[in-house]
Formats: structure tokens, sequence, C-alpha cells
């Protein structure tokens, strides 16, 4: 009996020290961060970004972010919303940019403007403001640009001698594209094609590349303001997927049937291999097609519809909605991150663009850009390039327009009738915002 | 203490004992139950209740709707398709998959020299995990320079983009399910051939049956048990298939690959439409209960051969 009272006794004791040692130790406090990223680009990224954090808490003794990596951008959102509905939120994360309706509807995460006037005088104004469209909504800011791209285009420059075509010369417009396509598709006695003239993935997990296209065309095809509505069935969207159309089978020089996730990793890799002499990408595959193709090849920007034009995307950096010493730490820590140095390393090591114009003279970069010039290729067709959509319910819509463009493509439905069907879709998904 | 208070303590201390010796075996039951009941029962309760419920994603707040989320799902069209979709996925691998499992086990029941190296050889993709599976048949159906296309390209002038294309696309999905699940099968056949006793071959060759009658005389009803083991097995993976879809397609083109549980993990992860996501779950769980309960009536009742 003695034996288990003295028991308990050292229990109890052992319990109650446990409990008041933090206290203890109170002064010295360190906050604790949660931080989710994702990667959307191949590569050992995953060691860089850890070597990165583990930088910034070797530098910031009173915070200490643990990375947790995420998987792509579609899972590391559905950790993300499950935390916050569980109650147990990241602290910041990088999300795909255009999820900012979603994480304000589930009140997941807080407006940063209050943060960014306590930064010295033009602090913002070093981004790039076309990477800034998209993170901002009814005059507030609720992302930081960090791991951003855009739809580029690249060619084969041995594939345009070949083909008798100037290889520092890349079609400026449609019309070029076209031409330089169908010199550019070669085909065997049997009529089958063994390189074609250029692969553009529309659509993949989200309706992404087509987007550049429709900036292109001038099409106001969602609401930028408050993200409640979309038009995706104007004469200038329609154009734009009927361009993709004849590609495919009025001029067939693009690979028939509907694009999708497998045909946006396909894309690349039949560039490398010369399957394909043109291709639209991501710069995000820069890297790839650097370190893969055994041939002279060039980036240029996408050929002109009836302006130049791009879309942006990637991930941004958000804060959740936590404790205001939990926010403010995360906000040292978002600074941090996408100060020139840092974000220079994080484009070198992946591709991604510059986010800020002082990011460009940093020493690192400019030695980049010397073994890279194309890298600044995607740089200066950021003036050109739109936001991404962005809008409420975002991936439901995202799909519907997903959905529609296969239809097209795989020939079930007409351009038109796909696209009023999306529309429909998606403006009965918006109707309760 | 009067007999008769004395008679009743005594039956209370002998239906005490009863109890307490029933006890028992719940006792037992216990961890088993705990682990059950958190990771099966209640989660299945939970949709129940879930699907009956639409969750506003703002507040966290559910409204109680009814039913109405079954009754959209009535009037989804993609939901429509999803059905066609899982019904000629379960057409398209099961019964393939049983003949083909049957057919390998029978030709390799018999020991000889090469048949552990065949046997390895067809049980293999049984030990690759699905989703690495499905990637590297990702790039054997890649257009152009697959190891698909490139064979043959001869029939089909042009090549074919069998991800790519609706009309194909699920069909490549099935193909992928049965290599991986033919093997598997395979070793169930295997072991219930063991139990099927080698006199009644010799007494069909004294009767001089062929080798086919041997079969549908004896090979296959005594193998019927298994048969039905691995109908269910295979029937409640088909509707589990959610890796192979998420690596090679992601439901689509167009929707050409969205299986119910996929449709159930996009309604829930991708669009965080909770209610629809439960309704589809107890669909799915009521799909999965009329399978087992069949198949274990079936199993129970008829099939039971003595020898």
């Amino acid at each position: 009996m003695v034996v288990l009272r003295t028991l308990a006794a050292v229990a109890l004791a052992l319990i109650v020290a446990i409990a008041i040692l933090p206290g203890g130790a109170g002064a010295q406090a360190t906050v604790s961060l949660k931080y989710y990223f994702p990667v959307g680009v191949s590569g050992p990224l995953n060691q860089l970004m850890t070597s990165i954090v583990d930088d910034f808490n070797r530098s910031h003794p009173s915070i200490k972010v643990e990375p947790v990596f995420a998987g792509n951008y579609v899972e590391a959102m559905a950790k993300a919303i499950t935390g916050v509905m569980g109650g147990s939120p990241p602290d910041v994360a990088v999300l795909d940019t255009p999820e900012l309706y979603s994480l304000l509807d589930h009140d997941a995460i807080v407006p940063l403007d209050d943060m960014i006037t306590k930064e010295p005088k033009g602090w913002l104004d070093d981004f790039y403001p076309a990477l800034l469209l998209n993170a901002r909504s009814n005059g507030h800011i609720y992302s930081i640009p960090y791991q951003r791209s855009t739809v580029i285009f690249f060619y084969n420059k041995d594939m345009f001698q070949k083909a008798g075509l100037d290889p520092n010369k890349p079609p400026k417009n449609w019309t070029e594209l076209v031409a330089d396509a169908q010199k550019l598709t070669i085909r065997d006695a049997s009529g089958r094609v063994t390189q074609w003239g250029v692969e553009v993935p529309v659509v993949d997990t989200s309706p992404w590349t087509i987007q550049g296209f429709f900036v292109e065309q001038k099409a106001k095809y969602f609401d930028t303001v408050s993200g409640k509505w979309v038009k995706f069935n104007s004469p200038e969207t329609t154009s734009a997927v009927e361009f993709i159309l004849d590609l495919q089978n009025k001029y067939k020089v693009h690979p028939p049937g509907p694009s999708s996730p497998a045909f946006w990793g396909q894309v690349p890799q039949d560039f490398v291999q010369q399957k394909v002499a043109m291709i639209y990408t991501t710069t995000g595959n820069m890297t790839f097609i650097r370190t893969n193709a055994k041939f002279n090849w060039n980036a240029a920007f996408m050929p002109a519809g009836a302006q130049w034009g791009s879309v942006t995307g990637g991930g941004s950096m958000y804060i959740f909605k936590t404790t205001p010493e939990r926010e403010q730490a995360a906000w040292t820590f978002v600074t941090w991150m996408t100060n020139p140095t840092q974000a220079a390393r994080w484009s070198i090591g992946t591709g991604y663009v510059p986010i800020r114009k002082t990011e460009l003279s940093t020493p690192a970069f400019s030695g980049y850009m010397q073994q890279v010039p194309q890298a600044l290729t995607a740089t200066l067709q950021l003036r050109v390039a739109g936001e991404q959509m962005t809008v409420h319910d975002q991936d439901e819509v995202q799909q519907t327009l997903v959905t529609a463009i296969q239809a097209a493509q795989s020939g079930r439905l007409t351009v038109a009738a796909a696209l009023d069907q999306a529309q429909r879709n998606a403006t009965q998904l918006l109707s309760k915002y | 203490m009067s007999v008769a208070s004395r008679a009743a303590l005594g039956e209370r201390v002998v239906r005490a004992r009863r109890r307490g010796w029933r006890a028992q075996p719940y006792l037992l039951l216990v961890p088993s139950l705990v682990f059950l009941a958190m990771f099966t029962y209640y989660p299945v309760l939970s949709s129940l209740e879930m699907s009956l419920y639409q969750l506003s994603p703002a507040t966290h707040q559910q409204h109680f709707v009814g039913f109405s989320n079954y009754a959209a799902l009535a009037a989804d069209p993609v939901f429509s398709r999803v059905l066609v979709n899982s019904a000629a996925f379960l057409l398209g691998t099961v019964p393939v998959t049983i003949a083909l499992a049957l057919f390998l086990a029978v030709l390799l029941a018999r020991t000889h020299a090469l048949s552990t190296a065949f046997r390895t050889a067809f049980f293999y993709p049984t030990l690759l995990p699905l989703v690495g599976a499905a990637a590297i048949w990702l790039f054997v159906y890649t257009p152009g320079y697959g190891l698909v296309d490139v064979y043959l390209r001869g029939l089909v002038p042009g090549g074919v983009n069998y991800l790519g294309d609706p009309r194909y696309a699920l069909p490549a999905v099935i193909a992928l399910t049965i290599w991986k699940n033919a093997g598997y099968y395979m070793l169930f056949y295997l072991a219930g051939l063991q139990g099927v006793a080698l006199e009644l071959y010799e007494t069909a060759r004294l009767e001089g049956a062929s080798a086919w009658q041997q079969f549908r005389a004896i090979t296959f009803p005594l193998l019927a048990p298994t048969t039905l083991f691995v109908l269910l097995i295979a029937s409640i993976n088909a509707f589990q298939s959610v890796d192979q879809i998420w690596v090679m397609t992601g439901g689509g083109p167009d929707n050409a690959t969205n299986l119910l549980l996929f449709y159930v993990y996009q309604a829930a992860f991708m669009f965080f439409d909770l209610g629809k996501a439960a309704a589809l779950t107890v669909f799915l769980l009521a799909i999965l209960m009329v399978i087992a309960a069949v198949s274990f009536r079936l199993l129970e009742r008829r099939i039971h051969y003595e020898v």
C-alpha cells in the first residue's frame, strides 16, 4: 500500500513538473509554426525547401518553422482545408493562388494589408504587378507571390533549321504559328505523323493553358473584383477554343483528342524526345528542358492572338487565422522567404519566374541569367500576362470548364454547346454567392 | 433469513455468475470492437448523418436538408455517367480477371521445372503498389513512344492516344487492373486446387474423359467456393478502385474514367461538398453491402462439396 501511494505521489509530482516546465522557460518563448508546401514541378525540391527553412530557423531563434510537404496543389489544399475544418489549420501555406475565395469562404485566412503597411515604403511595389492581380479581392490583399509561373512557348531550333525556317524567328501570331506548324509536321510514307508541329495542353487538372489564349483574345471571362461570375461562352472564348480545334482537326498539326493531366506531363517529355517542334507549357519546366534537351532550343512569348498575352499561375503564401502572435510570426517568415536573396534561390532551383524586380539584380540571379538567357523571356512576358481565373467554388467551376473543353476536343459537343454547358453549370454553382 | 429469501439470493448468485460467464467473450472481443467502432461503425453512422446535412463552409454550420443531397444526385448527369462507368468497370474487370486467374492456376497447378518461375512471374504485379504500377502504365500508354502504341501501331493507323481518348481511356484502365489482379486471384485458385483429390482425375482418365471434360466435371465445380470467394473480393475491389484513376486520368477525359470512389474523393476533397460526398459514400456502402450479403448467402447455401 505504501509503495503504491509513493508511486502515485511521484507520478503526480512528475505531472505537475511537466505542466510547469514550459511556463518556466517562457521567457525564451519560441513560436512553432506549421508550414505546408506543395511541389508542382519535378526535381529534388523537397531538399531545397528544407534547407531554406533550416536557414530561416537558424537566423530566427524565436520562431521555429516546421515544413510539411503536402503533395501537389490539390492535395495541399485538401490538407489545409481539412485542418481548418478540424480546428488545427497550418499557420502558413503555399497554395495555388486562385484558391483565394475557397479559403475566404472557409474563413481560413487573414488579410495582409496591415502587416504590409508596417513594411518599408515601396515593399509591395517591388513585386511584379501581374503576380499580385489575383492576390486581391474587394480592396484587400490576401497572398504574397512565391512560386509563380506563366505559360510560355518553347521551340526546337534544330527542327526550324531543318524545315527551312529561321531558328531565331519564332511565330509571332496565330497565323504564323499555323504556317510554321504545317512545315514542322512530318508524316512517313503511310501517313503516320513522326513529328508534330505543335502541342498545347489546354487543360490538365485545371483549365490553365487555355486561359492564356482567352487573354490573347481579350476575353473578360470572370469577375476579377469579387469572383462571383464567369463568362465562358463569349465570342472571344469560343474563338480561342476553336483555334485549338483547328490546329487538331483542320490543319492536323497537333495530336487529335482531348487534353488531360497525362497530356500535360507528356508535352515536355515529347519535346525533349523530339516528337514535337513547338510546345506550350509552364516556365516551371524550363529546368527539366534545359537538363534533358539534346538540341538547340529557345523560349519565346506565346504567339499573339488579337493581342500578346499569357496567364500567370503557381502558388502564393497564405497566412491562416490563428492568434495575432502566430500570425505575426508567420508574416516574419513570409517576408524572409520572399526577400530577394531567398526568392532568387528558389527561382533558380525550380525554374519558377522571379517574383520581384530587385531579385534580378542579386548576384545569384545575374549569374543564372548568363547561363540560361531564356529565363528572362518569362519575366518579360509577365508584362502582358493576365491573371488566372479566381472565383468562389474554384475547383468545381474549373472542372466544368475542363470537362467542356474535353467534350469539344473529343467531338462529343460543338464548341458552342460545350461552353454553354460549362456556363450553365458554373452559373448554378456561383448562384449561392 | 427465510428459506424463500435464501433461495432468491442463491438464484441471484447463479444468475450473476452466469452473466459474468457471458461477459467473458465480449471482453475478449473488446479490443477489435474498439477499433471496428472507431474506424468502421462510427464513420459509417457519421456518413449517414452527414448525408442529411449541407455544410456551410464559412461558419462550419450544418443545415438539415433531409434527402435533398440524394435528390441532387439523382439529377446529376455526372453521377449517372459515373454509375455507367462503374458498371462497365465491374463487368470489364471481374469476369476476365477471374477467368484468367483460373486459367493460369490450372496451367501451373502441376509442378514441373518452370512452374515456380511462372508462378512468380504472374504473381509479381501483385507485389507492386498500385500507384507505382499505374505510373508505369501511364508511360506504357504514352502515344508515340509508349510500349503499347509502339507495338500496336500497325493495327490502328495513326496510333491511338489511349488515355486521352474517351472511347479507350476506361478500357485502358481496365487492362491495367486485370494485369494487376489476375496473379493475386490465381493464388487463391492454386490453393483451391490443392484440395481437389487426384483420384478423381485418375478415375476420369480411366473413363476416357478429355482434359476439357475433366475441367468441366471436376475442377470447375469443386473450385466453386474459391470462385465465389474471388468473385466477392474482385467485385468489392472494382468498387474500391481509385489509385489508378488518380494517377492515370484524374477521372477524365470528359469524365470517361470517373468511378464511384473517385467521385467521392472529388466531392469531398476537391470541391468540399461534404453533404454530397456523404450521400455518395452511403450509396457506395449500400452497393458493397448488397454484394457481401448475396455472396455470403450463396456461400452458406449451395456450394459445399464433400469428397
